[in-house]
């Protein structure tokens, strides 16, 4: 039987975040899915907060594992402060709490239909080491858990942001992840240049109806966060630049090669 | 709890139909749509076989309901004989072996997504007492249950027929089915008729993620059948007939709706969600 090991960074928020309507919505798409997949796939499902924030309240099924002890705010200034997640920190949480055979890793705010582990063990027998899963767009008039059903029903837009990633566990030693942050855009990038430089075989699915999100905000693209783009964006060259001398050179019209025509 | 009876009319089929491959899946999908329902809904699901019929083996937790004695081929002669069934005998069936307060009709070719019923149950909460769902059309590479996580990823086409059907029980006295039966065109319409004439809200779910087809085959199209297609849009115009008699006309979006073909057809606006 195939062993998943699920990771996402739950969050406090304000009454004005799209998260206060989302985490509860993924927390419970997340349970359901486990048990769906019951006796056929193992899956554990974990969260990583900070050390010194408030517990988010999560259903009996989740592991905790051990607190975050920073945020981007403890290793460079910003116009104005976050507390956002090193993407390596969350990880590296996860490698060593974990036995599992495969890591995924998704933002707090994408829920999962109920045949999401079994997808992904299906993909996984035919041999894909790591890849990506794009999400659904469904409308952002959905605030409850109880209207989950109708979420589910929902076949939503097209979405082409990365936001569920799926690896084997044995390529995270090799994983460059600088001190690039959750949060904020490039994220994407950098993980697609670890996972396709080292997985021997990478894809992006961008058509399955597995995952979905409420609404399509983009809070994070707002001008005043724009110099945390820059950071990722800055980490992203760094380690592109490192895996092409290394891995190396990429087809600059695929993946990760491409991405130097946005750098 | 919502009590929802759900039927599907298996059949034996020879090696050639696309049925080998769909009806298992069909089953599976129903089977694994009852189980993850179990805690919300109360699912009934049953299966009607014609009498003379070898019996298929039903899965675990499908309710055998009493055979049907007759097929449109005992009612009407045609070019060549298909035993199809009616859907008056196959509602009737189930209308007398359940008490559920929701039926739901579907087409033996069409498999459910695993929160089929409890999406159901939500569309009935809101209101809605009669729905039908338009399924979504998978590529036909799939054959086998092992592949159904696939399948249920899939996002598809959407479809513009009709092969899933949602209604509150008590309507079903009144509907008019007279000889309409399965398996051609036109049976839809003359259930999408009687629902909307009885219910208090009826929609149409034209894009929506809860049922699908593995392929498009449109073997029903063959023109060796056109005279069980005219059968049923002759039989389908006379029960038009005595619906619009007995309502006093239908407004022209729903006329055209129930009637119309092609461009000329006009849609209602259905969503699945509307912000009250």
């Amino acid at each position: 039987m195939i062993s998943l090991a699920h990771v996402i960074n739950p969050v406090v928020v304000d009454h004005t975040s799209d998260l206060i309507a989302a985490q509860p919505i993924t927390f419970e798409t997340m349970r359901v899915a486990k048990e769906f997949s019951k006796n056929r796939v193992d899956v554990d499902l974990c969260a990583v907060q900070f050390y010194d924030e408030p517990r988010v309240l999560l259903p009996g099924e989740f592991i905790k594992l051990p607190d975050l002890t920073r945020s981007i705010a403890d290793i460079k200034a910003f116009k104005r402060k976050r507390k956002l997640a090193l993407i390596k920190d969350i990880l590296d949480a996860l490698s060593k709490s974990s036995l599992a055979e495969y890591f995924i890793y998704t933002n707090v705010d994408i829920a999962l239909q109920p045949y999401f582990y079994l997808m992904v063990s299906c993909i996984v027998r035919q041999g894909y080491d790591a890849f990506i899963i794009n999400r659904r767009t469904i409308p952002e008039a959905y605030t409850r858990i109880e209207q989950i059903p109708l979420m589910y029903a929902e076949l939503g837009e097209k979405h082409r942001g990365w936001d569920c990633f799926i690896f084997h566990r044995s390529l995270y030693p090799r994983f460059r992840l600088g001190t690039a942050c959750i949060g904020s855009g490039w994220i994407g990038r950098l993980m697609i240049t670890n996972m396709s430089a080292l997985a021997k075989k990478f894809e992006i699915f961008t058509d399955l109806h597995v995952t979905f999100h409420i609404g399509n905000k983009k809070a994070w693209k707002a001008p005043p966060w724009d110099d945390y783009l820059e950071h990722n964006k800055n980490e992203c060259r760094r380690i592109l630049e490192d895996f092409d001398l290394k891995y190396g050179p990429f087809d600059r019209s695929g993946l990760p090669g491409r991405f130097f025509s946005r750098l | 709890m919502i009590s929802l009876a759900h039927i599907i009319h298996p059949g034996i089929v020879e090696k050639s139909s696309d049925l080998v491959i769909a009806q298992p899946i069909t089953f599976e999908t129903m089977r694994i749509a009852w189980t993850f329902a179990k805690d919300a809904v109360d699912v009934h699901l049953y299966a009607v076989q014609h009498h003379d019929e070898e019996r298929i083996p039903l899965p675990q937790g499908f309710i055998r309901v009493p055979d049907l004695k007759r097929s449109i081929a005992d009612i009407k002669t045609f070019k060549r004989k298909r035993k199809l069934a009616l859907v008056k005998d196959i509602l009737d069936t189930l209308s007398e072996s359940s008490l559920a307060e929701y039926f739901i009709y579907t087409n033996v070719d069409i498999a459910l997504q695993p929160y089929f019923y409890l999406s159901i149950a939500k569309i009935i909460e809101k209101g809605t007492d009669a729905f039908v769902i338009n399924r979504r059309t998978i590529p036909g590479r799939y054959g086998d249950i092992e592949r159904i996580p696939f399948m249920y990823a899939e996002v598809g086409e959407p479809h513009p027929g009709y092969d899933c059907f949602v209604f509150r029980r008590d309507m079903y006295p009144k509907f008019k089915l007279g000889t309409i039966c399965i398996g051609t065109p036109w049976i839809g319409r003359a259930l999408l008729a009687n629902m909307v004439i009885y219910s208090n809200q009826f929609k149409e779910f034209r894009k929506e993620h809860l049922t699908f087809h593995i392929g498009d085959s449109l073997e029903w199209r063959k023109d060796e059948y056109r005279d069980y297609f005219q059968n049923n849009r002759n039989e389908y115009l006379r029960i038009f007939r005595l619906l619009e008699e007995e309502k006093g006309g239908f407004q022209p979006v729903w006329h055209s709706y129930l009637l119309e073909t092609g461009r000329n057809r006009q849609f209602p606006e259905f969503e699945l969600w509307k912000t009250e």
